[in-house]
């Protein structure tokens, strides 16, 4: 590993942060995790909370620099002879078997006092009605997960790889550059499994196909 | 990531130039969008951290920590789950 490797930042909760009364939004709506589901609360910060049960854990918190509530769930899987941490965000565990648009739910960020209590609250109501299978730790469950989760990060690269193809395919389209145009959306075309070619783009790559056949005549 | 061992041999933190709160989220996210593009003018890699410990995918991808990512990528940096590094152009 290089020694010129670096971490992705991330920041330092302030001293007034305790202010906005994170810690005691959480302990009024997240009691049911020990009462109904035998977690104990192992760790307060004025920007995190987190429960452990045997076997699972949730962290929620409120975003050090991006102000944003969350709520993580997980469990310690075995890893090269190690205990290690597989934490999932609560968004992917309604998303596992619900709609997210149509259960209502939606990323929340605020430096306000009343609506972090509020927001809090519905976070803990999610988190009840459909957090139960994996808060109780069920193995199948956090492997469709993981499974769900490699998934959205595979589309996520895909559509990030898909726009800078998309741009250089553009820019050879205008420069008349065939083999360059055949190059990128063949490359859509061949790699990117979650991403399909427009219909407009697929005439361009026959029509780039076409000019090359006929120079080579 | 102040846990003890949460660092690989190498890497460094960018803790220390990312304190204290500013006191907003538009007023964080300048100051860190600004120490981000540092590191990628210096070319070293940048581990994920946040990242599926088995698969290497990419997780909670919201917030700042999506805008960070997206950053990355628009520079030109693409991310590589066996490593979990996102690597320069």
């Amino acid at each position: 590993m290089s020694p010129r490797e670096r971490k992705m930042p991330k920041t330092m909760s302030g001293h007034d942060r305790s202010q906005l009364g994170f810690v005691q939004a959480v302990e009024a709506s997240f009691g049911f995790l020990a009462r109904e589901f035998g977690f104990r609360l192992v760790d307060m910060q004025p920007t995190f909370v987190r429960y452990e049960s045997e076997r699972t854990f949730v962290n929620v918190f409120h975003g050090r620099g991006s102000y944003e509530l969350g709520v993580e769930i997980g469990r310690w899987i075995e890893l090269d002879g190690a205990l290690v941490e597989e934490k999932f965000a609560l968004g992917d565990v309604i998303a596992l078997d619900h709609d997210l648009s149509a259960v209502g739910y939606r990323s929340y960020a605020t430096s306000g006092k009343e609506p972090l209590v509020r927001f809090v609250a519905q976070l803990a109501d999610w988190t009840q009605r459909f957090g139960s299978r994996v808060l109780e730790g069920d193995p199948a469950t956090f492997d469709s997960l993981r499974a769900q989760g490699a998934r959205l990060s595979q589309a996520m690269l895909e559509g990030w790889r898909a726009e800078r193809l998309r741009a250089a395919a553009d820019s050879a389209w205008r420069r008349k550059d065939w083999g360059r145009v055949i190059d990128a959306y063949g490359e859509i075309e061949a790699e990117l499994g979650s991403i399909e070619l427009k219909r407009s783009e697929r005439a361009r790559l026959s029509y780039a196909q076409k000019r090359i056949n006929d120079d080579h005549r | 990531m102040q846990a003890p061992g949460a660092l690989g041999p190498g890497e460094r933190t960018l803790l220390d130039r990312l304190t204290p709160d500013l006191g907003s989220p538009q007023a964080n996210w300048a100051r860190n969008a600004g120490v981000l593009r540092d590191e990628m003018a210096s070319g070293a890699p940048i581990r994920d951290a946040s990242v599926n410990p088995v698969t290497g995918d990419l997780e909670n991808d919201t917030g700042f920590l999506r805008a960070e990512r997206y950053l990355l990528q628009d520079r030109g940096r693409t991310y590589d789950p066996k490593t979990t590094f996102w690597s320069p152009p």
